[in-house]
């Protein structure tokens, strides 16, 4: 019994005043150093050129680990004993009370460190998990945050990407595609209209001249399909640049004679002439 | 003033650059992170504590002569590059192909046009003048730009110009603004009928000093606010004494008439009673830097890379270009805020702010001109 004592109390060391004030100013300065970066670093992303944006927002995460990992290995040799055999005995303990106890918790951690270097995601991405589509604009240590296109914020826990995709509009990119679609009827001129769609494409104030503007059409059964693609300079103008694609590809396809898709008579039902 | 009375410019800026090889003072990241510096400077009132002379005591020059010394010799160094890369092969007394690009940053709209008609070159500046000129054996287009507006149904005139242009004979030279280029490089057209394109070179420190000094000649001594140094004056190797006219280069990115404009802006003169009569001083300092209202600011910055694509227009034409109904007082605000300058209802960009205008559009991520 007094042999066991003995080896729990060598897992500690001497804990005094000093030692609890080293540890909380320790943990103090940490959170103090993560909420600046958190802060300061997408604060001032946004006056930088895309390229150095996206950098400085992806060191945000990795900042946050890197000053944990310091924290831990400050304060556990003020605490614990470190031997390799104590360090055998704590991991032991640690697992099991992690394994019971606050299992959920710990895999979406884990798979917050996992996505750090997988990289599904970054700051400012666009992605969709699930029925969820936005830009994300936290990633804590258990779940991403994203804000949609209605200004909400979504939260969710990191574990998510164990068992679902994720998709990812940009990729660590400055720029995404947009797609504006037109329906227009059978037998016009698919290569004039194709090319005039095309240049409302490159006309648009919003496009990102480094990327192809590309048309595809398609045939259905009651009209054809152009789905004009492009590339925006800035991701958060997407809805305005699909919304002037659409706008302008209207008004030029109308200036153009070009006619408009329409429901054939007899697919309307009584109840929808009434 | 003849070619032959100039001191001779470095070797490196009396030809023209291939498009793509132009020097940069300072790259596109280290001049957008320098701007945002200089306005968190301006906003914490940062000024210059140690300034050889207090800023107060010097009022802004204004020297009409003074000006257009300046210009008119900038101006000749410039048709001096432009016959250095241009003049022999419009006469046809050398081999080249037969359309030419030159592709600048905005500037005086007529440097191009005025070297093409004091060389006896025909200019087309309207699309009506087609006809008659398709017979000249050389021609220069000086203002692509000109010739379209960012609309789907404001390109055809453009593509006139291009179709005549194919079926010209003779030698053509044609002037883009950079920004209309970069928004022009998409269609095929532009590579297929022009090939490589040259611009103006970079101008540094040196060349800036011999342009600038040419200009001002003997009529002033020209002391730098913040080190009260001439900024003309060389050491024992011939070298500049004084930064100012390095930062002046790496400011205005290296386009002469930027830094030309920057210096008279930042000119003055100090007042009665702190003035010395024995000598006429001028004294200089870099202009502050220029901010985008924060208020409806992607406005401000659509408004800002319309004009320049299209380069100088209407207020009414301009706002036909832009991405939403303009909002009202947009361009009055950028003429406020020194973007602008708005004459008789006519939008052209402020000259000596283009490397901020071009900074804030980085920051946002504008599709910036290529050189």
């Amino acid at each position: 019994m007094e042999d066991r004592v003995q080896r729990v109390s060598n897992l500690f060391n001497d804990i005094n005043g000093w030692v609890i004030a080293e540890i909380i100013l320790s943990v103090v300065l940490v959170w103090a150093f993560i909420k600046f970066t958190q802060k300061f670093l997408p604060w001032i992303s946004e006056f930088l050129p895309a390229k150095l944006r996206h950098l400085t927002l992806n060191s945000v995460p990795v900042l946050r680990v890197l000053a944990l990992l310091l924290l831990v290995v400050w304060i556990v040799p003020l605490i614990f004993n470190i031997t390799l055999q104590n360090f055998v005995f704590i991991a032991g303990a640690l697992s099991v009370a992690v394994g019971f106890a606050v299992k959920d918790l710990a895999t979406s951690v884990i798979a917050g460190f996992v996505a750090l270097f997988e990289k599904p995601y970054r700051l400012g991405d666009w992605i969709k998990i699930g029925d969820d589509y936005g830009e994300v604009v936290t990633i804590g240590m258990r779940a991403v945050q994203i804000r949609t296109p209605d200004d909400n914020v979504v939260t969710i826990a990191h574990d998510r990407i164990w068992t679902e995709n994720v998709l990812n509009a940009n990729d660590g990119f400055g720029t995404l595609m947009c797609v504006a679609t037109f329906y227009v009827a059978h037998n016009q001129d698919t290569s004039a209209v194709a090319a005039l769609l095309r240049t409302v494409g490159k006309t648009s104030p919003y496009l990102n001249l480094d990327r192809s503007v590309i048309v595809v059409a398609e045939n259905t059964a009651f009209c054809m399909v152009y789905k004009l693609k492009a590339y925006p300079f800035e991701p958060r103008n997407q809805f305005a640049f699909i919304t002037d694609m659409t706008e302008r590809g209207n008004a030029a396809l109308r200036a153009a004679g070009v006619c408009d898709a329409s429901v054939p008579d007899d697919l309307i039902t009584e109840s929808a002439r009434s | 003033m003849t070619s032959s009375d100039r001191t001779e410019l470095p070797e490196h800026v009396r030809s023209l650059s291939p498009l793509g090889q132009y020097q940069w003072p300072r790259s596109e990241t280290e001049q957008t992170i320098g701007h945002l510096f200089d306005k968190v400077k301006m906003a914490f009132g940062g000024g210059q504590d140690d300034a050889a002379i207090d800023t107060a005591e010097l009022e802004r020059r204004s020297d009409d002569a003074l000006e257009a010394a300046i210009r008119e010799a900038l101006g000749a160094v410039l048709h001096d590059v432009l016959d250095d890369g241009y003049l022999g092969w419009a006469r046809q007394d050398v081999e080249g192909q037969a359309k030419r690009l030159f592709v600048h940053p905005p500037m005086d709209a007529n440097v191009l046009s005025d070297w093409a008609k004091r060389r006896d070159i025909p200019v087309l500046s309207e699309v009506a003048q087609l006809r008659n000129l398709s017979n000249a054996p050389s021609l220069v287009v000086p203002n692509l730009e000109r010739f379209f507006g960012r609309q789907v149904d404001q390109l055809a005139p453009l593509f006139e110009v291009f179709d005549a242009l194919a079926a010209h004979s003779g030698r053509v030279l044609v002037g883009c603004n950079s920004w209309a280029f970069r928004f022009l490089e998409q269609f095929d057209e532009v590579q297929l009928l022009f090939g490589q394109g040259h611009t103006f070179p970079a101008f540094d420190a040196e060349a800036l000093a011999i342009v600038l000094e040419q200009g001002i000649g003997a009529k002033a001594t020209v002391k730098s606010v913040e080190t009260g140094q001439s900024i003309f004056e060389r050491d024992g190797d011939g070298a500049l004494n004084d930064p100012f006219l390095k930062d002046l280069a790496q400011g205005s990115l290296g386009h002469p008439w930027v830094a030309a404009e920057m210096l008279l802006q930042g000119m003055a003169e100090a007042t009665e009673e702190d003035k010395d009569t024995s000598d006429s001083q001028l004294w200089v300092q870099l202009p502050a830097a220029c901010s985008v209202p924060s208020s409806a600011r992607d406005a401000h910055l659509f408004a800002l890379h319309s004009l320049l694509i299209h380069g100088p227009r209407k207020v009414a034409d301009l706002d036909q270009l832009l991405p939403n109904p303009p909002s009202n007082g947009v361009w009055s605000s950028l003429h406020r805020n020194g973007f602008v300058n708005l004459k008789d209802d006519l939008v052209s960009c402020a000259i000596r702010n283009y490397p901020d205008i071009r900074s804030e559009l980085s920051a946002a991520g504008f599709n910036l001109d290529r050189l």
